[in-house]
C-alpha cells in the first residue's frame, strides 16, 4: 500500500520548503559569524548538515507509521540509555551533554525529546483509541505522560542542560492539550509550582527574629514560611470558589501543591552550594559570572543598530567583532538581525509561525490518532525552541542555552528538526492520498 | 477522517496561540529595531560599553574568641577599558609604562592576556603601592581605571597555615566551573573547603565610555556581596604555644639511646605535628604542623622565588602533616588490640597471657623483643598498657588474628578519613589478610601479627585518626567527625548556622571495656612523674625506614571525666614519653581556659566588633 501512495501524492512541499528556507537563514548566519570546525567552515558543516536533514526528512516521510507507533517504546528507552551514557562516557568535559564518536560529537538530549513525543503517543493509544478520542485521557494516563517524561528530565538537568530539560514540560503539557485535557486544568496545573516556590522566599527579618531562621534550618520546611501560608490561603480561597465546576481536580492540585511545599525547602537544602548556585544561576541569570546581563545588553544591540534593512550580509559590526558571545548558536538570532534588519527578523519569525502552524494543521488532518499526537507533539517542540531562543535575544526571556531550529550552529538539533518536518510531511501525503 | 469539533477548536486555539507569539515577538524586534534603532545603532556604531568587575570582600576567619586569622585588606590594581584591538601605543604607551613602572613589553602583554572577555577591561599591574596609587590619581589618561583587588592577609604568619591555606588565581578548569578569570580561589586549608561561602558573589558595573575611553557614565551596576565570616574553635593561645613546642622539640633530638656519644648535634629536617580536640564535641581547639610556610608570602601577590623555596625543600613545609601524613603508630596502636580483646572476649582486664615478658618472644625462628631488655614478668590487660609491654601484645594478636585487629582499627576508623573540614585528608591503613598475601604469598609468617599488633608493618595512621580515635575511647563509643568551624556569621554578622558534632559511627565499649582501656592509659601516666592535670593516653615508639623512630603520644584529659583531648606526633623523635610534658601542659592549657565548655561565650561578641579592624 505504501508502494501505491507514493505515486499519488508528494509530501507536503510546503512544510519542506519553509525549513529549507531556514536552514539557509542558517548557513548564512554561520557564514557571517565565522569560525570553523574540523578543518572546514562552520557555514559548510551548516549546509552539509541541513543536506543531510532533508535526506533524513524524505526518509521519515516514507515511514509507516503504525510501525513507528509500535516501534515507539523501544526507541524512547534506546534514547534513555544514550542518556545514560552521555554521563558515563569518558570525556573530560564537565558537563557532559554529548558523546564523542571520533570528530562527531553527538547530543544525547535531541533524540530523547523527540522520542518522548512517539512514546507519549503510544502510551495514550495503547489501551482504547475511540475512549481517547472522546473522553480525552484519564487522570492516570496523564499522570503517566508525565511521568514518561522525568527520566528524561531527570538525567539531562543532572548533565547539567536545565534550560534543555525544561523544554520536556511544554511537550507534555501540548501532548495532553492536544489529547484532550481541557485547556484550563492544564493552566492550573502551574499553580504546583507556584505555590511551592513561595516556600523558598525568604521570610521577613521580623518572622526570622520570632521563630529563627526556619526553613532554611528546619526539616519542618514550608510549614515555617508566611508567604507559602499566604499561598495556602489563596489556594483555599480558590478551591471554595471552584470546587462546584471543577470536582477533585482542583483538591489534587491543592494536595501536591501542599507537599511540593513541604518537601521542597529539605530537598533544597539536601543540595551542596554548588548546586544551589547553580540552580539560583538558572533562575536569576543576571547572577551568571560569565556576564549574561551585558550579553543580553549586546545582543539588543546587535539587533536593534539593524535597523529597517540591515547592515549587509557579513557586515554586522556586533557579531563580527566578537561582541556578541555565542554567535553561532544562542544568539544566532541576533546576528541574523543586525545583518538583515527588520525585513530580515519578521521573514525569519513569519517562517517559523508558518512552519507551526502548518504543523499544527497538518496534526489536525492526520489519518491516525497516533499521527495526529504526534505531529503535534513535534509542533510544540520547534515552536517552544523557536519562541524562547528569539525570545531570549530580546531579552524577554532568561537566557538559556535553547537552539533556534535550522539556524543555530549543530548537527543533532538540525537533524532532529528536520525529521520533525519529515514526519509532518509524510502525513500530509497520507492525508492526501486518502482524500483523493 | 472528521476532526471533531473540540479537535477543531484546538487546532484554531493553537494556531492563534503561535500567531500571537510571532505577532508579539514581531512587536519587540519592532520596537528595537525601528524605534530605538538609531539609539542602537549608535551604540553599536562605536560599542561603548565596557564591564569592570567588582570583586567582593572575602571572609574574615576568626578564632573562638574573635581574633582575626585571615582578613582583606585594601588593595588597588590599575586596569585599561580600551578593547583588545586598540593597544596603547606611542606617548600613551610611554606614559603608562612610566606610571606603573613596567617595560613596554610586559604592559602589552598584560594588555594582551588579563582580561576576562573582551569587553573588559585589562588590568595593567595588580599590586600598586600609595605612591603609584597617588600618582595615577593624579594623571588624566584616557581609560586608566582603578579596580579594587583586596589582598589576603594572614596576620599570625606562619602561624595556622596548614589550617588556613591561602589564594590564588582561578585555573582555567575553575573558570569552566564558575569563577571568573583572574578571581581569586582558596587554595588548601579552609580557604578551600569554604570557597564558596567566603568568597561572596562578585559584581560588576556596566560603564559607558567615550571615543576616547574616557568614563562618560555608569550604565547597569550590581554590587558584590560579601562573603561569610567563619569561626573557628580553634584557640590562638593554644594553638601558639602548641607550634612553639613544635619549634623547640622537633629539630633537638630529645635523646640518643643507642649512640655511644650521649648528645649529638642538633638534627635539622624533624618535622612533627599537635592536635588538641575537645573530645565531647570533635572540635579542634589547635591544629599545627611542622615545618610551616608564610601563606602571605605564597599565591596571589606572592613571592614566586619562595614558593619555588617551599617546592624543592625536601622537608615539604607544604605538606599538612596532621592529616595528610601517615605513620606507623607503634605502640599508640595497643589500645586497638585491647578493645579488640576486651570486646571479643579474648581477655579481660586481668587477664595474663600464657608466656611472661622476659624482654624476648620467640614464635618459630624469629626472636621479637620487648624494649625492656630485662623482661617485664607477667602482667595483666591495665598492667600490660602501662608497661607498654611488647610481648603481651604479641601474644594477644596472635591470639585476635588479622581480622580482629583489622575489624577494630576499621571500627576506631583508622583506615579512613576523619571528614574534617580540610581538603586533601589522608586515610591510614590497616593490615589484611589480602594484604599479607599480596606481600609475602599464602603462607605468610603469623610473626607478621605480632609485628602489626604493635603498630609497625603494614598499619599506617595520621595523627588526626588516631585522635578521633582516642577521643572515641573518651567519650564512651562516639566516633566522631572533627570540626574546625564552628558558626558561619553573615557578612553583617548575624550567625548564618553553627556546626553541630557529627558521630561517624558509635562503638560499644560497654560492659567495662572503656573504664579497663582508661585504666590501663593512667597506668602510663603514673610512670612519668606529676601528672595535675589528671591525663591519660599511651606513647608510640615506632620504627620505620627514615632512621630515628616515630614518636607519638595520644591521650585525654582528665581521665575521670575526659574533656580534651592531644596527640603529638614528632618524625624521628625517639621516644614518645618525652613528649608526655608537653601534652599536660597543652591540656592544663585547654582545660584552665574553659575551652571545652559547652559553648564558649566569647563568640557570641564577634558580630558587634567587626574585627576587620583589628590588625
Amino acid at each position: 500500500m505504501a508502494g501505491s501512495l507514493d505515486k499519488q501524492a508528494p509530501p507536503d512541499r510546503w512544510l519542506l520548503i519553509t525549513a529549507g528556507a531556514l536552514s539557509l537563514c542558517g548557513v548564512l548566519v554561520n557564514a557571517s559569524a565565522g569560525g570553523s570546525a574540523a578543518g572546514l567552515p562552520r557555514w559548510l558543516w551548516q549546509a552539509i548538515w541541513a543536506a543531510l536533514g532533508l535526506a533524513a526528512a524524505l526518509l521519515v516521510s516514507r515511514l509507516d507509521s503504525e510501525r513507528l507507533r509500535r516501534a515507539a517504546p523501544y526507541l524512547y528507552a534506546g534514547a534513555l540509555l544514550l542518556l545514560v551514557l552521555t554521563l558515563v562516557w569518558p570525556d573530560a568535559a564537565a558537563t557532559r551533554r554529548w558523546i564523542t564518536l571520533g570528530p562527531i560529537n553527538i547530543q544525547t538530549s535531541e533524540p530523547a525529546k523527540a522520542t518522548f513525543i512517539l512514546a507519549a503517543a503510544w502510551f495514550l493509544l495503547r489501551r482504547d483509541e475511540e475512549k481517547l478520542k472522546r473522553h480525552g485521557p484519564t487522570p492516570i494516563q496523564a499522570l503517566t505522560v508525565v511521568l514518561l517524561a522525568l527520566p528524561s528530565l531527570g538525567l539531562i538537568a543532572v548533565q547539567p542542560d536545565l534550560a534543555t530539560a525544561f523544554v520536556f514540560v511544554p511537550l507534555a503539557l501540548g501532548l495532553l492539550y492536544w489529547a484532550g485535557v481541557p485547556g484550563w486544568k492544564l493552566a492550573a496545573l502551574l499553580l504546583i509550582p507556584a505555590w511551592a516556590l513561595t516556600a523558598l522566599i525568604p521570610a521577613p527579618e521580623w518572622i526570622v527574629e520570632l521563630v529563627g531562621p526556619g526553613p532554611a534550618a528546619s526539616p519542618l520546611g514550608a510549614l515555617l514560611q508566611p508567604w507559602w501560608w499566604l499561598g495556602a490561603v489563596v489556594m483555599l480561597a480558590l478551591w471554595l470558589t471552584l470546587r462546584k465546576r471543577t470536582g477533585v481536580f482542583f483538591a489534587w492540585l491543592a494536595l501536591a501543591g501542599a507537599a511540593a511545599g513541604v518537601l521542597l525547602p529539605p530537598a533544597w537544602n539536601l543540595l551542596k552550594e554548588y548546586q544551589k548556585r547553580r540552580v539560583l544561576m538558572f533562575l536569576d541569570p543576571t547572577a551568571d559570572p560569565k556576564g549574561a546581563g551585558y550579553n543580553i545588553i549586546q545582543s539588543r544591540i546587535a539587533i536593534g543598530s539593524g535597523g529597517w534593512f540591515g547592515k549587509g550580509f557579513q557586515r554586522g559590526s556586533q557579531g563580527q567583532l566578537a561582541f556578541l558571545p555565542e554567535r553561532h548558536t544562542d544568539f544566532a538570532f541576533s546576528v541574523w538581525a543586525e545583518e538583515w534588519g527588520y525585513v530580515g527578523s519578521a521573514v525569519m519569525i513569519l517562517l517559523y509561525v508558518f512552519l507551526v502552524a502548518r504543523m499544527v494543521r497538518t496534526a489536525s488532518r492526520a489519518p491516525d490518532t497516533f499521527s495526529s499526537l504526534v505531529a503535534y507533539g513535534l509542533a510544540v517542540m520547534l515552536a517552544f525552541h523557536a519562541f524562547f531562543n528569539i525570545g531570549m535575544c530580546l531579552g524577554v526571556f532568561p537566557v538559556a542555552g535553547l537552539p533556534l531550529p535550522f539556524v543555530s550552529y549543530g548537527g543533532s538539533f538540525m537533524l532532529t528538526a528536520w525529521a520533525a518536518v519529515g514526519f509532518c510531511a509524510g502525513i500530509e501525503r497520507r492525508t492526501r492520498s486518502l482524500s483523493l | 477522517m472528521r476532526a471533531s469539533e473540540k479537535q477543531r477548536r484546538r487546532k484554531l486555539l493553537s494556531q492563534l496561540a503561535v500567531m500571537l507569539v510571532g505577532l508579539l515577538l514581531l512587536l519587540r524586534v519592532g520596537a528595537l529595531q525601528i524605534s530605538h534603532a538609531r539609539q542602537l545603532a549608535a551604540a553599536s556604531e562605536q560599542n561603548r560599553l565596557r564591564r569592570i568587575p567588582v570583586t567582593a570582600p572575602r571572609g574574615t576567619i576568626y578564632d573562638r574568641h574573635g581574633a582575626v586569622l585571615a582578613g582583606d585588606v585594601p588593595s588597588y590594581g590599575a586596569a585599561l577599558l580600551a578593547p583588545p584591538d586598540k593597544p596603547p601605543a606611542g606617548e600613551e604607551l610611554e606614559r603608562l609604562c612610566a606610571l606603573l613602572e613596567l617595560k613596554p613589553a610586559e604592559l602589552l602583554e598584560n594588555f594582551a592576556e588579563n582580561r576576562g572577555y573582551p569587553y573588559e577591561p585589562a588590568l595593567l599591574r595588580g599590586d600598586l603601592d600609595d605612591a603609584m596609587l597617588t600618582r595615577i590619581a593624579e594623571t588624566d589618561l584616557p581609560g586608566l581605571v582603578l579596580v579594587s583587588r583586596p589582598l589576603r592577609r594572614y596576620p599570625g604568619g606562619e602561624t595556622l597555615c596548614h589550617v588556613l591555606g591561602y589564594l590564588d588565581e582561578a585555573r582555567p578548569e575553575e573558570v569552566e566551573e564558575g569563577y571568573r578569570l583572574g578571581e581569586l580561589v582558596g587554595r588548601k586549608g579552609l580557604e578551600s573547603t569554604y570557597d564558596i561561602l567566603l568568597r561572596g558573589r562578585p559584581g560588576e558595573r556596566i560603564v559607558e565610555v567615550d571615543a576616547g575611553e574616557n568614563l562618560v557614565g555608569e550604565v547597569a551596576s550590581r554590587a558584590a556581596v560579601p562573603g561569610d565570616n567563619l569561626v573557628l574553635s580553634i584557640d590562638l593561645g593554644l594553638q601558639r604555644r602548641a607550634e612553639e613546642i613544635l619549634a623547640e622539640t622537633s629539630y633537638r633530638r630529645p635523646y640518643d639511646w643507642d649512640s655511644a656519644e650521649p648528645w649529638v648535634q642538633p638534627e635539622p629536617g624533624l618535622r612533627g605535628s599537635i592536635i588538641v580536640m575537645d573530645v565531647r564535641s570533635g572540635e579542634i581547639l589547635a591544629l599545627a604542623a611542622r615545618p610551616v610556610y608564610d601563606p602571605n608570602r605564597v599565591g596571589f601577590g606572592g613571592d614566586p622565588e619562595y614558593w619555588r623555596e617551599l617546592l624543592a625543600d625536601p622537608d615539604k613545609p607544604l605538606l599538612a602533616r596532621a592529616y595528610q601524613s601517615t605513620y606507623p603508630p607503634g605502640s599508640t596502636f595497643k589500645i586497638v588490640d585491647a578493645t579488640a580483646g576486651l570486646v571479643t572476649g579474648v581477655v579481660d582486664a586481668e587477664g595474663r597471657m600464657p608466656q611472661a615478658c622476659g624482654g624476648v618472644f620467640v614464635l618459630g625462628d624469629t626472636a621479637f623483643h620487648c624494649w625492656g631488655h630485662i623482661g617485664h614478668g607477667s602482667l595483666t590487660l591495665t598492667e600490660a598498657i602501662g608497661w607498654s609491654c611488647n610481648v603481651y601484645f604479641y601474644q594477644l594478636g596472635l591470639k585476635l588474628g588479622i581480622e580482629n585487629i583489622e575489624r577494630f582499627g576499621h571500627l576506631y576508623g583508622l583506615d579512613e578519613v576523619t571528614g574534617i573540614d580540610l581538603p586533601h585528608e589522608r586515610a591510614g591503613q590497616l593490615p589484611s589478610i589480602a594484604r599479607l598475601e599480596e606481600r609475602w604469598g599464602v603462607n605468610w609468617p603469623r610473626g607478621q601479627i605480632c609485628n602489626n599488633a604493635i603498630g609497625q608493618g603494614d598499619v599506617l595512621v595520621s595523627p588526626l585518626e588516631l585522635l578521633t580515635m582516642y577521643a572515641a575511647v573518651a567519650n564512651g563509643g562516639e566516633l566522631l567527625e572533627p570540626r574546625l568551624v564552628s558558626r558561619v556569621l553573615a557578612p553583617n554578622g548575624s550567625p548564618r548556622s553553627s556546626v553541630e558534632p557529627v558521630v561517624r559511627r558509635r562503638i560499644d565499649l560497654g560492659d567495662g571495656v572503656r573504664e579497663t582501656l582508661i585504666s590501663g592509659m593512667r597506668n602510663v601516666l603514673r610512670r612519668f612523674g606529676a601528672n595535675p592535670v589528671d591525663l591519660c593516653g599511651k606513647t608510640g615508639t615506632s620504627e620505620n625506614p627514615h632512621g630515628e623512630p616515630h614518636a607519638w603520644f595520644c591521650g585525654f584529659a582528665p581521665s575521670d571525666d575526659p574533656r580534651v583531648g592531644v596527640v603529638i606526633m614528632i618524625e624521628n623523635g625517639g621516644f614518645g614519653e618525652s613528649y608526655i610534658k608537653y601534652a599536660k601542659e597543652l591540656a592544663a592549657y585547654a582545660l584552665e581556659n574553659g575551652l571545652t565548655a559547652e559553648r564558649p561565650a566569647a563568640c557570641l561578641d564577634i558580630a558587634a566588633s567587626d574585627g576587620r579592624d583589628g590588625w
